[in-house]
């Protein structure tokens, strides 16, 4: 017992000995107004911008940062609860930059934007900080996107392919499957070697609880890491929060590791940044938007990128989410993010609500750079796929009132009704490369135009398991990348056999 | 166009440079009928408060406030003068001398929205946060 209390007295001792007493000097500054999150300091002469500024109130610290350097004024948005803070209480400048904790250990875990630990787990063990707004990466130290990411997802992977190091907008109302491609796209990438970041601004916090559990299911969160500012935090949070969780992408970036990060949604960061900027009384521009959001969002968003070999050959894709009001893509912020993007995947309500989903509007989604990223084999039949795709579009809405068909023009709509039900796909059910390939194969081969067209869907899903059990072509067809003689004859031989097994094909 | 708070301690400064104090009275008195005029005399006490800020720049002069525990020996204090010239490039320093039980020990001084906080109690809160760190 006494050797603990000496122990103890002697470990006081030391601390006491280790304290080096010494004159500190800070700039200091008082709160002249506090309303909605946004304060008004006078001095603070030597406050730098984006700088953690510390509200000493009756009840604690609490953070801010600085964003309107004026003449005699800092405005600054508190970063938490302001209800505490009071007019004349003391501001003191902490010369650090606004930084995030980044690290391993934030993989698998749900933070708010200032990096604190969301879900219980206990606090995180991080020693490295990352600023949160950084110049993007420059043109040297860039490469073109050759690498893809598989989302998973039959319509995107093969009409609108995503690269590594793209940015790609998903835009659509609300209500139509854009997080949901997003959450897929993250359940698909378990052992592509990429780590996962999604950012949540502004969502329901039960939404976001269900995603959890759904990434947790699908064994997700074991390389995901999740960004949360809810519907009920401050706006200043909310603006933070992309360029938070992008900080801590570039963690991985510099470690020259592959991260997908999405933004969900990029509408509600603007409207939070409009109500920061009308606080701070900066004059409302288009929509009461002011002036830089597009340097808002570009700046975020150019942070994406594919980085070259000598600079690690890692790199950022950016899956940026926009939620339109009633199909409006010529809003003020969906125009700003399609401009900013490589590309944009159209969610169609009309689709959707006809049971086409994922609801991708062929026509008006492109991908501007992920083409030169698809896998080769992929890349053989995509093309022809799409060209397939366009003329039933063509051929469908010139023929809605004909009867009278030429047999060219019948076969061409019967493949395109085939070709549409293959892009029907469950949510949660993300299908591999290699499965892709053959179904699309079979597809524009004519393999599959005597299946009846709603029988499809269960004749895709008996292929797989048949193949599965049946052939080595999947294999292969990963290994080598690429279509050549041998796997076609495969890919011909294996759905044939199946085939045989059905009993409702056309004769 | 409105004139900035800055711009009218500007040119107050500018009227009464070199003036006699019986000069220099009338022409202040004339200012504040301007300022009348202007619709702008709810900013008198910030421009008083601008022309001090400027008077002191002017001169290289600054004000300091000091407070201390116990009255400081007039070493420390000459030494602390000499570190707030070089600090701000002044040559005139007017200290302003306050006690305050509170801080135990040591002292802080206070000048333009800058703390040199060197007291006891600082010191001692650091050190708690250190302990249960």
């Amino acid at each position: 017992m006494s050797s603990t209390k000496d122990f103890i007295v002697e470990q006081i001792k030391r601390q006491i000995a280790d304290f080096k007493a010494e004159v500190e000097e800070s700039s200091v500054g008082r709160v002249l107004k506090i309303s909605d999150g946004i304060a008004l300091v006078s001095g603070l002469t030597e406050a730098m911008m984006s700088e953690i500024l510390l509200f000493k109130s009756a009840h604690g610290e609490v953070a801010g940062v600085a964003l309107n350097l004026e003449e005699n004024l800092v405005g600054a948005i508190i970063l938490g609860e302001f209800a505490n803070i009071k007019e004349g209480d003391e501001v003191v400048c902490t010369k650090r930059i606004l930084s995030v904790p980044v690290g391993e250990a934030l993989v698998g875990r749900v933070v708010n934007p200032l990096g604190e630990a969301m879900d219980g787990k206990g606090a995180l063990n991080t020693t490295e900080f990352y600023p949160v707004e950084k110049i993007a990466p420059g043109v040297i130290t860039r490469a073109s996107v050759n690498q893809p990411v598989q989302t998973g997802i039959k319509a995107i992977d093969a009409m609108v392919p995503i690269g590594r190091g793209q940015r790609e907008l998903i835009i659509g109302d609300r209500q139509i499957g854009k997080t949901a491609i997003a959450i897929d796209a993250i359940m698909n990438q378990k052992g592509q070697n990429m780590k996962c970041v999604y950012v949540a601004i502004g969502q329901k916090e039960s939404k976001v609880a269900e995603i959890v559990r759904k990434l947790e299911l699908a064994g997700a969160m074991e390389y995901t890491t999740i960004v949360l500012a809810g519907a009920s935090s401050p706006a200043s949070l909310l603006y933070i929060a992309p360029y938070a969780g992008c900080a801590m992408a570039e963690y991985f970036l510099d470690k020259g590791e592959d991260v997908l990060i999405i933004y969900d949604d990029l509408s509600k960061h603007a409207v939070s940044y409009r109500e920061i900027s009308l606080l701070l009384r900066r004059p409302p521009g288009r929509e009461a938007f002011p002036g830089d959001v597009f340097y808002l969002h570009s700046r975020l968003l150019e942070r994406a990128c594919k980085l070259n070999a000598e600079n690690g050959g890692g790199s950022i894709t950016a899956l940026p989410i926009i939620e339109t009001q009633a199909g409006d893509i010529s809003a003020y912020i969906p125009t700003n993010v399609i401009s900013i993007t490589d590309g944009q995947i159209f969610l169609e309500p009309d689709m959707f609500y006809k049971g086409n989903r994922p609801a991708v509007n062929a026509g008006l989604s492109v991908s501007r750079v992920g083409s030169s990223a698809q896998i080769k084999a992929m890349k053989k039949v995509a093309g022809k796929m799409r060209l397939e795709a366009a003329q039933f579009r063509e051929l469908a809405a010139f023929t809605q009132f004909g009867s009278d068909l030429d047999e060219e023009t019948a076969r061409k709509l019967e493949r395109g009704k085939r070709l549409y039900e293959v892009f029907k796909q469950d949510q949660y059910q993300p299908l591999s490369v290699d499965k892709q390939v053959v179904i699309y194969y079979s597809l524009i081969n004519g393999l599959v135009d005597n299946i009846p067209v709603e029988k499809v869907r269960e004749f895709e899903a008996g292929l797989y398991k048949y193949m599965d059990l049946n052939s080595d072509v999947s294999k292969l067809i990963i290994e080598k990348k690429e279509l050549d003689a041998e796997i076609e004859e495969k890919i011909k031989t294996v759905v044939n056999n199946f085939k045989e097994t059905l009993d409702y094909l056309i004769s | 166009m409105k004139a900035s708070v800055r711009q009218y301690a500007r040119s107050v400064m500018e009227l009464v440079a070199d003036k006699s104090e019986a000069e220099a009275k009338a022409l202040i008195a004339k200012f504040v009928v301007f300022l009348h005029g202007r619709q702008d005399l709810n900013k008198v006490e910030a421009i008083t408060e601008e022309l001090g800020r400027l008077y002191e720049i002017e001169n290289e002069e600054i004000k300091a406030e000091l407070i201390s525990a116990r009255p400081l020996q007039e070493a420390a204090k000459k030494q602390l003068v000499a570190y707030l010239q070089k600090r701000a490039g002044v040559d005139t320093v007017n200290l302003q001398e306050s006690l305050n039980p509170d801080l135990l020990g040591g002292f802080i001084l206070r000048y333009n929205g800058l703390v040199i906080d060197g007291s006891l109690k600082n010191n001692l809160l650091k050190f708690k946060k250190q302990l249960s760190n």
